[in-house]
């Protein structure tokens, strides 16, 4: 991370960044707490460790007109584009309060007023729905973009090849970004990957592929905003952020299939500890500065999860709510 | 060990019972011998005693439910047992369980037994269906036991016109009877040409429906019930009456009845009875008398005193006479043993004890079973003279009428006023001939004219 | 009145609506230059130009997808499936996310789409392109399914499909494209929800939805003259499904046959059975008789064909049975 790097933006503007990202860090690690105590139920799959990628890519994005899609870890996107961590938790304690009324769970979050559109639990099942996103805000000319993550598990999807082909004849104004954590659940990316870079992939649709540090925030910030850029221009690109992920697959994955010596490896590597370290030596932030963010952070996500305790369940009745308009 | 509780024969005759109401609750323990609850049975409420102590885990059968003999009614076991994989057993082979016991509403499973006892309305609101199924065993021999195969608006056609659906021919594939058998028969049995009414039968011959018929039988079922006439009600009989209606039945179209009359004079019966009674409160009953003579005229007819049995003919060495006794909601007979070795003031007393047992619902089988001659007398209403059935396994009844007076050709062709009483004797065929049973009848004729014979 | 084909209805409504609202697109494999594969879509591109009717790739997943998500982002996409068939790639798109988003966010968003093309059975197709799947569709929760079967209902529930905000799965039928029927003038729209009485009679009702309204019509034609007199309701909306229509029928006439092309087991036929049996217990004077589709994908030869779909004689014998009439 480079202090050329660094000089593009305000102190403001990293602080606010490292901010969210220990936000979201926060958030998780509470939750799987809070998962342990069994406050959350089923399906929880956490971020912890790729907080750069959420972060860098969506703090490009105008969120009045742009859109954000991703997958089932959809927690750091959801905290990325501003969603309260309150809202967030209680729809993890599955309460009315939460952000998708409790119909949704940890999967499912979304923030239409925050242009969040989820939050979709079936491999891939996003990546066509960002094109027509995309396709709508060229249609009604709104000059906004659409940012698609998805997994290397998802990348072998067919709907990648089809939707990468839409966005391509269609000029749509997509960016889809692969975070490939390198493990799609138990199996190892290589294993079933057809090429060692996703980007490449990106020439057979006629469309720019961009590799990047996932854990740098920085970098993984310019990147994507050459490729927002270019898609406000008409032209949908590809973009591989290579990252990794501190926990499971999800809270129920024993992990029996990598080492602790990797994950000691990657958290050495950790894209928080490396960003602030860099913030501490270019003078943008002071130990003291980190201590009260932190402990601001801390204060935020203890105050969600009372929230999320106190607030009432769904009633009954809301069974059959919104299931029709 | 949690085990079923099955409902017992409480008397000889008993196939079902009606569980009148539960003396124990649920989870409440019991010693041996303890009553568990009251079975209305034929024509007694029987207790049932626990064989064995235990805890009252899960009744199965509540109060107003009809089950069969040998089918559970509860489940008793320890305290503290679990009788969850009984009652799924239960469940699974529910037909005699619940199939039958649905006649009580559910509502009532989880309330203390005593206040269940609210069936009997219940029973009568349950579907017409269940009823119909629910009285199915002990409803009359001349149809069939069992419904036949029927159509969900047969049934709801007959429940309407108050047609046992058992009568009913079915048409239908397999014998279902449809919508249009039961109108058919309702139409046969009113003997009008009502069928000319049911779209069905125009559209039997083929033609198409006039479209007048088409109007007054959507009238009559828009609503699900007709508008046109009042609706039925159907009062579901009580166990009693069910018993009665199933014996009666049995007795009148399986033993062909024959029919003797004798006029009798019986001015010396009602002076004897009034010199008897002379200083006596109460005076002892007619009936009393009559049923001394009677027994008088058995000993001297002892072909009379049998029963027609499935395996042949059980000749009666004991005398045991029964007496019809109307009840509010019933006919009960108690029956009078050995009378020919009782006297007229004997035969009084246990006369009056059984009928006061009888009003109190506390009749066992030992007071009504296994009369071989049975008198029924309708005088007091005022009947001159009528015919009675055969109260099986006895193969003759005696129909009393009233006594009143009458010119009769007396000694030297004088018209004198007399004391007379018509005797209507009822005989079996199968065990009785004509002329043995007017023997008899002709022998208690001059008993009852001249009591004092029956002192020789 | 105008008499049109349904396949004109069709082009009237989409017509309309992408005039009345500029939200309104249509995309889908030829529906462009090719004019629609069964030429629903003619002319609308000459009309509306590329950007709102939109030929696509073959990509039934893709585009269906895409169609989601532009109406995520407020559009009113109508999707043109060229057949039923193929729309088996795009069942995720419809089941877990069209159907699901407006629930899944608590009511946030809204998917306000139209997927429509031919389903069921056509002629000489053989087995992976003449089949129903009304069932697929009508299952699901969050979706409405309507199955319109004459011109008029084609052109005023499809003009309800678009305007409705929720997504709507119109079934078609290739064989109906062609049929004829009047089509009032002025401009009208057929509620989704409600079943249509397609002939009224006392002595039995037939339900149905969908291209085996001609057989049941032809079969209600053949009763009349053995003195029977079906009462016919086209569902037309599957799901919502219009039990009242159903249960008023079925009380007066006590015996339903229902017709589905589609194969027998859990299918829109046997649950709308299952229904009338429920609601209608105490008034049937038989078992409600089901004829479907026969249980087997379908053969090329044409007497097979034939022979797999419901028929004037498959329907006449289950009247035979419902109304105890040997002669029918």
């Amino acid at each position: 991370m480079s202090r050329q790097d660094l000089d593009r933006y305000a102190r403001e503007e990293h602080v606010a960044t490292l901010r969210t990202m220990q936000l979201i860090r926060t958030f998780e690690e509470k939750a799987g707490m809070m998962y342990g105590l069994r406050k959350i139920g089923g399906f929880c799959h956490l971020y912890t460790g790729q907080e750069a990628v959420a972060v860098g890519a969506i703090r490009t994005l105008d969120l009045a007109k742009d859109y954000v899609l991703t997958a089932y870890r959809d927690h750091g996107h959801a905290l990325a584009c501003g969603m309260d961590p309150r809202h967030a938790m209680a729809e993890l304690f599955g309460k009315v309060t939460g952000c998708s009324r409790g119909k949704g769970g940890s999967m499912h979050f979304f923030d239409a007023d925050r242009h969040f559109l989820g939050g979709n639990g079936i491999v891939g099942a996003q990546i066509p729905v960002a094109a027509g996103v995309a396709f709508a805000q060229q249609y009604q000319g709104t000059g906004g973009v659409t940012l698609c993550f998805f997994g290397d598990g998802a990348f072998h999807q067919g709907a990648v090849h089809e939707s990468f082909n839409l966005a391509r004849i269609w000029n749509l104004p997509v960016v889809y970004i692969v975070e490939n954590n390198q493990w799609g659940m138990g199996t190892n990316w290589k294993k079933v990957s057809a090429v060692d870079d996703f980007a490449t992939t990106a020439s057979a649709y006629g469309m720019q592929g961009f590799a990047c540090d996932g854990l740098d925030v920085m970098e993984v910030r310019a990147v994507v905003e050459q490729a927002v850029a270019e898609a406000r221009k008409g032209n949908p690109s590809f973009i591989e952020a290579r990252t990794y992920r501190y926990k499971g697959h999800s809270m129920s994955d024993p992990q029996k299939y990598r080492t602790r010596e990797e994950i000691d490896a990657y958290r050495k590597r950790d894209a928080i500890a490396m960003y602030r370290a860099a913030l501490t030596e270019a003078g943008l932030l002071t130990d003291s500065e980190w201590e009260a963010m932190t402990a601001d952070i801390d204060a935020l996500i203890d105050q969600a999860v009372t929230f999320a305790e106190e607030s009432p369940e769904p009633a009954l009745s809301e069974l059959y709510a919104d299931i029709y308009a | 060990m949690a085990e079923y509780l099955a409902m017992i024969a409480l008397s000889p005759t008993m196939s079902e019972g009606r569980i009148a109401r539960w003396k124990k609750l649920e989870n409440e323990s019991f010693a041996n011998g303890d009553i568990l609850c009251e079975v209305e049975t034929d024509k007694a409420s029987m207790d049932y005693e626990a064989p064995r102590s235990g805890v009252l885990l899960k009744i199965l059968a509540q109060a107003g439910a009809t089950v069969h003999v040998g089918d559970p009614i509860a489940i008793i076991g320890k305290a503290g047992e679990d009788p969850s994989a009984l009652l799924t057993a239960a469940a699974e082979k529910s037909v005699p369980a619940s199939g039958k016991a649905t006649a009580s509403a559910p509502s009532t499973a989880a309330r203390p037994a005593g206040e269940a006892i609210a069936s009997e309305s219940q029973v009568r609101a349950a579907p017409a269906v269940m009823d119909t199924q629910t009285s199915t065993s002990a409803a009359g021999p001349a149809l069939p036991p069992r419904l036949p195969p029927s159509t969900p608006l047969a049934r709801t056609v007959a429940h309407q016109l108050g047609i046992d659906l058992r009568a009913v021919h079915g048409s239908g594939p397999g014998g279902r009877v449809t919508e249009r058998d039961v109108r058919a028969y309702a139409a046969m049995q009113a003997g009008s040409g009502e069928t000319d009414r049911s779209s069905s039968a125009a559209r039997e011959k083929g033609t198409p429906s006039d479209a007048s018929v088409h109007a007054s039988v959507e009238v009559e079922t828009a609503a699900g019930q007709p508008k046109t006439r009042e609706q039925v009600t159907i009062e579901q009989p009580g166990m009693k009456r069910k018993v009665i209606a199933r014996r009666l039945s049995e007795s009148f179209f399986s033993a062909p009845h024959y029919y003797l009359r004798k006029r009798v004079r019986v001015d010396e019966l009602v002076a004897l009875r009034t010199l008897a009674n002379k200083g006596r409160e109460p005076g002892l009953s007619f009936n009393a008398f009559l049923i001394r003579l009677v027994a008088e005229a058995l000993t001297r007819h002892p072909e009379i005193n049998v029963f027609w049995r499935e395996d042949g003919l059980e000749h009666r060495k004991a005398i045991d006479i029964a007496l019809a006794v109307a009840l509010p909601d019933g006919l009960v007979t108690p029956v009078i043993r050995d009378c020919d070795r009782k006297t007229v003031a004997r035969i009084d007393a246990e006369l009056a004890a059984l009928i006061q047992k009888a009003r109190d619902g506390k009749l066992v089988p030992e007071d009504y079973e296994g009369a071989g001659f049975t008198i029924s007398n309708l005088g007091s209403a005022g009947i001159d003279e009528f015919t009675a059935i055969i109260n099986p396994p006895g193969s003759a009844i005696l129909a009393v009428g009233a006594i009143v007076k009458e010119p009769i050709v007396g000694d030297n062709d004088s018209i004198v006023i007399a004391q007379t009483m018509r005797l209507t004797l009822g005989c079996d065929h199968r065990s009785i001939d004509g002329a043995v049973g007017a023997a008899f009848l002709a022998d208690l004729a001059r008993l009852m004219e001249h009591p004092a014979i029956a002192l020789v | 009145m105008a008499v049109m084909t349904y396949r004109e209805a069709l082009n009237r409504a989409l017509d309309e609506e992408m005039a009345r609202d500029p939200a309104v697109f249509l995309i889908g494999e030829e529906v462009g230059e090719y004019d629609g594969a069964y030429k629903v879509s003619k002319g609308l591109l000459a009309k509306y130009g590329p950007t709102r009717v939109k030929d696509t790739p073959i990509s039934e997943l893709g585009f269906t997808g895409l169609g989601v998500g532009a109406a995520l982002a407020g559009l009113r996409p109508v999707v043109e499936w060229m057949t039923h068939n193929f729309a088996l790639l795009s069942l995720d798109q419809v089941v877990n996310n069209a159907a699901k988003m407006r629930q899944m966010s608590g009511g946030q968003l809204s998917v306000p789409i139209v997927f429509r093309g031919p389903n069921g059975p056509a002629e000489y197709l053989a087995a992976q392109h003449s089949q129903s799947f009304a069932a697929y569709w009508a299952h699901v929760p969050g979706l409405k399914v309507i199955a319109p079967a004459t011109p008029a209902d084609a052109y005023g529930m499809l003009k309800s499909a678009i305007r409705d905000d929720n997504p709507v799965v119109v079934l078609e039928a290739e064989l109906m494209y062609g049929w004829k029927g009047e089509v009032p003038d002025e401009e009208f729209l057929v509620p989704l929800g409600k079943a249509r009485l397609a002939r009224e009679g006392e002595d039995l009702t037939i339900i149905t939805f969908s291209k085996p309204i001609q057989v049941v019509m032809e079969a209600a034609a053949y009763l009349a003259t053995k003195g029977v007199e079906a009462e016919v309701i086209d569902l037309r909306s599957l799901r919502p499904l219009d039990e009242d229509a159903l249960v008023r029928s079925v009380r007066k006439t006590h015996r339903a046959i229902v017709v589905d092309e589609a194969w027998p087991l859990a299918s829109v036929g046997s649950s709308v059975a299952q229904r009338v049996m429920y609601q209608c217990f105490d008034q049937l004077d038989a078992p409600v008789e089901l004829v479907a589709g026969e249980d087997v994908p379908m053969p090329y030869n044409h007497g097979l064909e034939l022979a797999a779909q419901p028929s004037v004689e498959k329907i006449a014998a289950a009247a035979r049975r419902v109304c105890y009439r040997e002669d029918l």
